[in-house]
């Protein structure tokens, strides 16, 4: 299998510190492919740079053999990329389902004056994201909240909902930020077994996550950050047993602690 | 010689509206650097001072000294009033609503001295005895030079607060980073309505400084007031040195445009100048470079 | 399904609202009523599209006045000086205002931050010293006369009641695109911007040219105002379009709710006819109005209109159809 996602060499220094140092690392179709690394590590920043977010310094992000580096972010659903937010970023006054069709709007061909006037088209088109919409959230175990206004919801169906936001408009890799930080076991168990159903689908997975257990559980790959570099690369039994991770934890504690 | 003599002149009035606008665009600084807020009741401090110096000296016939103490020791509580009563209590933290909730302030403080001093103009006296002085053949009063002196009084003040005092760095490092200041356990609330009470204080200056010069009603502060404001923005908003910068290159702009083009559009220049500047170099000329979105 | 339910309760709405403006006239016949009635329609007219853009893009503007001073100039000089078709010129105004906005909107939006509150402000002063200045053109301070009254099927619009049609009519129908603007994609991805940039982006909105077409979107109904209002009172002077119209326009949308389109006809409606019933206050009009703007943004800051959406939301009512509060972030 080839690799969908290829990232080298990303840099980016935030004053004096060093965010990302040099970091590598692929993503492939079908695969789950876990970052990890204490806070701070840049995580985040990596991911951020691969959507476009953040423009680093220096680097190649190859989706699909294509350099996407420098294409801005609202650019990337329509190649067939998304993400979700560590912080949610929920439209919370938005309802459920809208905030579900906000994730199809790359797809959406109505412009500007054909809204206003509400042209034929238009209407068809806005039956088929609700429809689509509505059959994500399904899929989701989301379809009875449609309705509710989405800042109003539990915690744990916000990120099941930011989920859903991201996987509407049927991409080819999705960039996860922490997907269970804040769930309880039981939530975490299904937001596992979904990310799994994606992963049956055949969509690349890039997981970022502090969850070990559900990290060495699910991942065919893991990526150990520190410091913005990588310090190791490889299936999730062998990460584990390398010197520097091991060290990294500290005694051997759930969470990851400091780095080597 | 005469070409000369008029340039002298220009320079002088220019460096004096100019040090006005610095020191209005200076306060709106303080208060956007505390809370982000564009503080639109800025030249109503103006107002304010003038009119309150004004009284204190023709009303109570308080000696020079105490009734400009008085009056900036006034207005700097107005504005800390204002952040306390009007700001703080917001129930909404959008910016939007807070700079709004400014302009709010400045009508109602508008119709307030309007009924406390009426609708006429006032003759507030000068600092010092209006003699006639020259220099390099320009004429000018010393209240020229007292404008250009307390300016510069008061940067240096500002700097000094600034640079060496505890509580002046503490409000740096809250405009830098509020939450990582409020986490090291930086007073922010308190600071915050330090600030409005320095941009009162600066704003009162500038009103009592200028007025003499202009003229004073309830609403002279308005058009200062917007002038200081894209003095600010030329300077780049939110920067001190900025503020200083853009309000002399804009007070000499105006003077020579009223000198050599016309006066008719003299109070355009300005803001000319601010869509100008937003236009090509959004983050002023000493500002932070700003991110595009 | 969610989403019609929205554009039904919207319709029920509106049903009234038609019904009591066509009554209105049959009850209300003293001219100068009328006369503020017609001013209001206009202003809501303007409202209409600042919310557009108010609460959507999450933007200020602080120069519809100025907008809607062009619609209202080009108008009156074009009918008034140059003898053409009225109809004519109001499209021409509207052309005319869509490029000033975009020439405004288009550099600044583009940023980070608020800095077309600062943009559109210069704009209006920039503008009315123009019209003072440029006197052959615009007449100066004194202003334009002579503006010939609209003709619609033959008639000429130029007593109150007949006004009254065009301009309620205008107001009322302005609503409906902004609605389906609201109700579409559109509407959505602007909602979704206020709330998070950055996740907007994620999702493929457009954002910077979506703000801007907004703006000019909000420009063009201001402008159309501004063609009207020059037609109907056959005068414009600069005074009318300074920058304290421009606060006053903010104001209503504010006072109505943010970003709500019958928050903003009740705000248009409740502060145009105050400072005529503020007048027995006299001196104290201006200590009034600003303590009640005050008091209104610090307290209730979704707006009166807002707050009652919001409370209706929470009984199940339907969502809160715009954000009023956004977060500083970074992604
Ligand atoms: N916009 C920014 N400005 C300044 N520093 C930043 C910025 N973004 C990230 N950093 C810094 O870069 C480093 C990496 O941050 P990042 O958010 O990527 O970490 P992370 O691995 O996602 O951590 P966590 O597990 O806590 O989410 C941190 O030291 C952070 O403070
Ligand atoms: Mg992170």
């Amino acid at each position: 299998m080839s690799e969908l996602l290829q990232v080298s060499g990303l840099t980016i220094a935030y004053g004096g510190v060093k965010a990302l140092d040099g970091l590598t690392f692929s993503a492939r179709a079908g695969e789950i492919t876990a970052l990890i690394g204490p806070n701070g590590a840049g995580k985040t920043t990596a991911i951020n740079c691969v959507s476009g977010h953040t423009r680093p310094d220096a680097g190649q992000v190859l989706f699909n053999g294509r350099d996407i580096l420098g294409l801005p972010a609202r650019a990337m659903t329509g190649l067939g990329l998304t993400r979700t937010f560590q912080h949610l970023r929920m439209f919370g006054r938005m309802n459920v389902l809208e905030n579900v069709m906000v994730g199809l709007h790359g797809t959406a061909r109505a412009g500007f004056t054909a809204a206003m006037l509400r042209f034929p088209s238009l209407r068809r088109e806005e039956r088929r994201m609700a429809e689509k919409a509505m059959d994500t959230l399904s899929f989701l175990g989301l379809a009875d909240l449609a309705g509710r206004t989405a800042g109003a919801l539990p915690y744990g169906d916000q990120k099941r909902l930011a989920l859903a936001r991201a996987l509407v408009s049927e991409p080819r890799l999705m960039l996860l930020d922490e997907p269970v930080a804040g769930l309880n076991t039981a939530e975490t168990g299904t937001m596992g077994r979904l990310i799994l159903a994606l992963r049956e689908k055949g969509l690349a997975l890039v997981l970022v996550e502090h969850d070990m257990s559900l990290v060495m559980r699910v991942s065919d790959r893991v990526v150990v950050m520190c410091s913005g570099a990588k310090i190791a690369d490889g299936p999730p039994q062998e990460v584990q047993r390398h010197p520097e991770v091991v060290a990294a934890y500290l005694g051997g504690g759930k969470e990851f602690g400091l780095c080597a | 010689m005469a070409a000369h003599a008029a340039l002298s002149q220009y320079l002088i009035s220019g460096l004096t509206t100019g040090s006005v606008y610095a020191l209005t665009a200076l306060g709106y600084c303080l208060i956007y650097n505390a809370t982000k807020v564009v503080n639109f009741a800025q030249g109503d401090f103006l107002s304010l001072g003038g009119l309150l110096f004004y009284s204190l000296l023709s009303g109570l016939g308080l000696p020079l000294v105490p009734a400009f103490v008085l009056a900036v020791a006034g207005v700097a509580l107005a504005g800390a009033l204002m952040e306390r009563l009007c700001l703080r209590p917001a129930r909404s933290r959008d910016l939007m609503v807070l700079i709004f909730i400014t302009v709010a302030a400045s009508i109602l403080a508008r119709g307030l001295m309007k009924t406390v001093w009426g609708k006429q103009t006032l003759p507030l006296p000068s600092i010092s005895p209006e003699i006639p002085l020259r220099f390099m053949g320009a004429a000018f009063t010393p209240q020229n030079l007292w404008v250009l002196g307390i300016t510069l009084a008061a940067i240096l003040g500002l700097k000094h607060f600034f640079d060496r005092t505890l509580t002046g760095k503490a409000m740096r490092a809250m405009a830098a980073n509020p939450r990582a200041a409020s986490l090291m356990g930086i007073d922010t609330a308190g600071l915050t309505t330090l600030s409005f009470a320095l941009a009162g204080a600066l704003g009162a200056l500038a009103g009592i400084l200028i007025t003499p010069i202009t003229s004073l009603s309830y609403d002279v502060g308005v058009l200062l007031g917007l002038k200081g404001f894209a003095a600010a923005v030329l300077g780049g908003y939110g920067s001190f040195a900025g503020a200083v910068a853009g309000g002399l290159i804009l007070g000499l702009l105006e003077s020579l445009c009223a000198g050599l083009l016309s006066s008719a559009y003299k109070d355009v220049l300005a803001f000319l100048v601010l869509l100008l500047v937003l236009f090509l170099r959004p983050s002023g000329i000493l500002g932070v470079k700003e991110g595009r979105s | 399904m969610n989403l019609t339910v929205q554009a039904r309760r919207f319709m029920a709405g509106l049903l009234p609202l038609i019904l009591l403006v066509g009554l209105t006239p049959l009850v209300v016949t003293n001219a100068y009523y009328l006369n503020v009635l017609n001013v209001t329609a206009l202003n809501v007219l303007v409202v209409t599209g600042l919310n557009l853009l108010i609460g959507c893009a999450g933007q200020i503007s602080l120069g519809h006045a100025a907008f809607f001073g062009i619609g209202a100039y080009v108008s009156a000089i074009l009918t008034a000086t140059y003898g053409v078709n009225p109809w004519l010129a109001l499209v021409a105004a509207a052309l005319a205002t869509a490029l000033c906005a975009l020439a405004v909107g288009a550099p600044t939006l583009r940023l980070k931050g608020n800095y077309l509150v600062m943009a559109t402000l210069g704009f209006n002063i920039i503008v009315n010293v123009l019209l003072i200045q440029w006197d052959d053109l615009t007449g100066g301070s004194g202003g334009l006369t002579g503006v010939p009254p609209l003709v619609l099927f033959g008639l000429p619009l130029d007593t109150d009641y007949r006004f009254f049609w065009l301009a309620w009519g205008a107001a009322l129908i302005g609503l409906l695109p902004a609605r389906n603007l609201l109700h579409s994609h559109v509407g959505r991805a602007l909602r979704a911007l206020h709330d998070s940039p950055a996740a907007a982006a994620s999702c493929g909105v457009p954002i910077e040219g979506y703000k801007i077409k907004v703006f000019v979107v909000s420009a063009v109904y201001a402008s159309v105002a501004g063609s009207l209002y020059a037609h109907y009172f056959g005068i414009v002077t600069p005074r009318t379009f300074d920058i304290f119209k421009s606060v006053e326009l903010v104001t209503m949308c504010l006072v109505g709710g943010i970003g709500s389109l019958w928050g903003g006809l009740f705000g248009a409606s409740f502060l145009t006819p105050l400072p005529q019933l503020l007048h027995v206050f006299e001196e104290h009009q201006d200590i009034i109005f600003g303590a009640v703007l005050l008091l209104l943004l610090i307290f209730l800051p979704q707006g009166l209109v807002g707050r009652l959406e919001e409370a209706l939301a929470r009984r199940g009512i339907g969502g809160a159809v715009m954000p009023g509060d956004s977060l500083e972030e970074r992604p």
